[in-house]
């Protein structure tokens, strides 16, 4: 960017000499800097000078502030120029230990930025927001530009609204206007035209106000973004400009759909969802869409019905709903929305089949493609190196047959001794192994031989890298790794219920056995059981009701059916009276202990299996990524190999 | 509405930071003749870039690089935010398969504009960022052709930069932008530079034309 240096000195408009310190931040208009000696304020400085106008409009709006103002805004305070009177900037309250508003909304950064800030806290900065917005609309202002950046939050959850030189302010019956605007907060009504030439209403930030608090309370999701199931693109100036709310109830009208992993308007209040509805209507921009007051009232009722997860503290939900959504965005999305870690109740809605349909929607790669070059068909037809090199070598061949045949004439016409006869002869079969020899030396094939086993070389190196990259194999080791987790989880999820099972078992029985035990038969009278049977049966073992069981009162002689049945009656009896009392039945605390540990150890497979899909996504991708890159320089690799093979077959002929 | 209302599985990194993402993909050539004082400036490069983009918080949020080196042709890491990017050593070896490198990278563009259709998350035209000291060693007739499309559907903006003995010819008919030739080394300087304007790009409204910096690294 071409910044010059600004100037260390400036001026206010009661000519005061102000030095500038170190800078706060870079926007697009200018850059904000500390006032030496002036520990509260900062400095606004322009990249190019301010209109007359611009300058006229600060100083109009420093006359404008009162307490209530200065409160909820980084209002100008002062206008500043240059030492020669030329007009830059201005003045107005430093405001710190604030962050943008996009930091406590998405999910990631807030973790970072706003730890432990809960949906009760969204929902108070949500209403502080509008509480700021009423203020300003009061005023007769107009914020215009509300954007994503334009909103500071501390963690209190008070809001500070800021950049307000930009705001549309009215003064004597003069409107001064803003000229800019962030397309995602704006009113369809407004898309694509100029800002500089509309005035704008308190019903057009009624829309970016109902943005940005939908942003704040869907974790950071914008309404107009969802998936378009219709043709072609849809980015969000059109999706508003032709009012697709992806989450309102006629979405599915619109072709909208919400994303994937985000929550349903249901988890807001009736009340608010209504408003949300009439917010991103098309008609609104008529009939009006809710004020800022009505967003604060609707909120301040919904959090006053705010419930507690029961399984993590951590999750604020509208109590109107049976279950905690944040349980099962966590569940679906696997990300921790207000802590660090993501809630123990997020298991309990892990939906296993819908997670592993995922994986095995995903495509296998198959085998890496054929290499064109590989076709059998193809037939390679020797070089033109090669073809010279047999022509030459024939040519060689022939001199050296009819070199070595030259003396045979000799010893056949010329008039000779028999050994002379000979001799020729013999020097012929000697000039045909020189000769011969001569003809392998100077046209050696070795270089093909050569160039072959080179290029075979070359060419099963690329091969192998070829198949590793863009073959199954990466795929299948860990889709196999992925159904190893599903059996661990399978499994663990059995174990879990088994041991629950068991466990009720167990300890119903323990428990029932020493209630039992603490009725001895000789103190509590039995009905109908006469005292003089009480030592017969002691001297059998049967003390207390615990022992009344069929097996031992078979062993007892003499103890009719009648007997047997009255004391069978009266354990009965206090069976169903320690069913009554007992209700859950003890030992509540080992078991939460043992079922935490179960679930741990499921959300530890479940965490695993989720960085599986990622990894197998990735893999499947990289595949399909070697196959398009790559492809090419095998094929390459083989046709060389394939040529130099054929090469050296045609000279070896 | 229901609120027994299942929600769907969908990707974490989406429900984790639904910000609007600015994808760019970096081209980035590693044959031999990069080797030495070239491939370590832009290792260089390469780390102040993501320093630069940290200093940003929004852009921290909403960039996202991918790299593919070539020479031979590698998919280093696949799109993600600056805080996820790693900066990797790069070693230079091997030729300059530079047509091959387009076609693959501009199939992770299009991939990647999918997941995003695909999670209901708005995006900004990717950039693409290619850089090379030398001329294809493979066919890029192809290659050229896909950008000319991708450029007149609006579907990405690619940018080429030549370095030292790059074939600026070859590069003009790669490219429908007119290719920059880096000054010197000063890879340092070009990363700043695309630093701050993937900063200004991330500030600005999806869709809206963002007027850009001058390139102070380039050479006339």
């Amino acid at each position: 960017m071409t910044v010059e240096a600004p100037p260390p000195i400036v001026v206010d408009a009661e000519g005061r000499v102000l030095r500038l310190g170190r800078k706060l931040g870079q926007g697009g208009e200018g850059s904000v800097f500390e006032l030496e000696g002036q520990p509260g304020i900062a400095a606004k400085i322009h990249h190019q000078p301010l209109t007359p106008l611009r300058a006229e409009k600060i100083r109009v709006m420093a006359g404008m502030r009162t307490a209530e103002i200065d409160r909820l805004a980084a209002w100008p305070t002062n206008l500043l120029s240059l030492p020669s009177g030329i007009p830059i900037g201005l003045t107005m309250p430093k405001v710190t230990g604030h962050k943008d508003i996009h930091h406590l909304y998405s999910p990631k950064s807030r973790r970072t930025e706003f730890a432990g800030a809960d949906w009760r806290f969204l929902i108070r900065v949500a209403a502080n927001l509008s509480r700021a917005v009423a203020t300003i609309h009061e005023a007769n202002g107009v914020i215009a530009d509300i954007n994503h950046s334009g909103v500071l939050v501390n963690q209190d959850a008070k809001v500070r609204l800021i950049d307000c030189d930009s705001f549309q302010i009215v003064d004597a019956g003069k409107t001064y206007l803003c000229d800019v605007g962030v397309p995602t907060f704006t009113p369809p009504e407004l898309q694509g035209l100029l800002f500089a030439e509309i005035v704008r209403t308190p019903n057009h930030d009624n829309f970016g106000l109902a943005v940005l608090i939908f942003l704040t309370l869907f974790m950071g999701r914008h309404p107009f973004a969802g998936r378009f199931i219709g043709l072609g693109e849809m980015p969000i100036e059109r999706a508003i400009g032709e009012g697709r709310f992806a989450y309102g109830a006629d979405s599915t009208a619109f072709q909208m759909e919400r994303p994937p992993g985000a929550p349903s308007l249901g988890i807001v209040s009736p009340a608010i969802a209504g408003l949300f509805e009439r917010a991103f209507a098309r008609e609104s921009r008529e009939r009006g869409r809710p004020t800022a007051q009505e967003w604060v009232a609707g909120l301040e009722a919904m959090e006053h019905e705010l419930r507690q997860c029961a399984f993590s503290p951590a999750h604020w939900h509208f109590g109107g709903l049976q279950g905690c959504p944040w349980c099962r965005m966590e569940a679906a999305t696997g990300v921790a929305l207000f802590s660090t870690a993501v809630s123990a109740g997020a298991a309990a809605h892990f939906d296993i089949d819908a997670f592993w349909r995922r994986v095995t929607s995903l495509e296998h790669p198959g085998p890496a493609p054929a290499l064109e070059t590989s076709d059998p068909k193809r037939r390679v037809r020797p070089s033109a190196s090669a073809l010279r090199f047999k022509q030459r070598r024939a040519l060689h061949r022939l001199y050296a047959v009819l070199l070595s045949a030259s003396p045979i004439p000799i010893a056949i016409f010329v008039n000779l001794p028999p050994a002379g006869r000979l001799l020729f002869l013999g020097a012929a079969v000697g000039l045909y192994f020189v000769a011969r020899m001569l003809v392998r030396l100077s046209n050696d094939t070795g270089v093909f031989a050569d160039r072959a086993r080179m290029d075979l070389e070359h060419f099963e190196m690329v091969r192998n890298e070829w198949q590793a990259s863009a073959g199954p194999g990466r795929f299948d080791a860990k889709r196999a790794e992925l159904d190893r987790l599903r059996a661990r989880w399978d499994e663990s999820r059995d174990v879990q219920r088994r041991m629950q099972q068991e466990r009720q078992d167990h300890e119903q029985s323990a428990a029932l056995t020493r209630f039992l035990d603490g009725f001895g038969i000789e103190t509590s009278a039995v009905p109908g059981l006469s005292p003089s049977r009480v030592p017969l049966l002691a001297s059998f073992g049967i003390e207390t009701a615990a022992d009344v069981v069929a097996a031992k009162l078979e062993g007892v002689p003499k103890l009719d059916q009648q007997m047997r049945d009255v004391l069978m009656g009266w354990r009965e009896q206090l069976e169903a009276k320690f069913r009554q009392e007992s209700g859950r039945g003890p030992g509540s605390l080992d078991e939460e202990l043992i079922e935490r540990e179960a679930l741990a150890e499921r959300m530890r497979i479940e965490a695993a299996l989720r960085t599986g899909l990622q990894d197998l996504q990735e893999i499947q991708k990289q595949a399909l990524f070697a196959r398009i890159s790559n492809k090419a320089k095998v094929e390459e690799a083989h046709r060389a190999y394939l040529q130099s093979a054929a090469d050296l077959k045609a000279v070896n002929r | 509405m229901s609120e027994f209302e299942q929600i769907p599985f969908g990707s974490s990194e989406f429900a984790d930071n639904p910000e609007p993402r600015c994808p760019c993909l970096l081209l980035l050539d590693t044959s031999e003749s990069m080797e030495g004082g070239p491939i370590n400036e832009l290792n260089r490069g390469l780390s102040v870039f993501r320093q630069a983009l940290a200093s940003d918080p929004l852009a921290m949020k909403r960039v996202e690089i991918g790299l593919v080196t070539f020479g031979p042709v590698q998919l280093v890491s696949d799109f993600q935010t600056p805080d996820q990017f790693a900066p990797p050593v790069l070693q230079g070896a091997g030729d300059t398969p530079m047509g091959a490198a387009i076609a693959g990278g501009l199939e992770m563009v299009r991939q990647r504009k999918q997941a995003y259709k695909v999670n209901g998350i708005p995006y900004y035209r990717p950039w693409i960022f290619l850089i090379t000291d030398g001329a294809p060693t493979d066919d890029w007739r192809g290659a050229a052709a896909m950008i000319k499309e991708g450029e007149t559907s609006k579907g990405f903006s690619f940018f080429a930069v030549g370095v030292q003995h790059a074939d600026m010819d070859i590069l003009r008919q790669i490219a429908v932008r007119t290719p920059l030739k880096l000054a010197g080394l000063q890879f340092r300087d070009l990363f700043v530079w695309l630093s701050s304007s993937l900063s200004s790009v991330s500030r600005s409204g999806v869709g809206q034309e963002v007027p850009l910096l001058p390139p102070g690294w380039a050479r006339v």
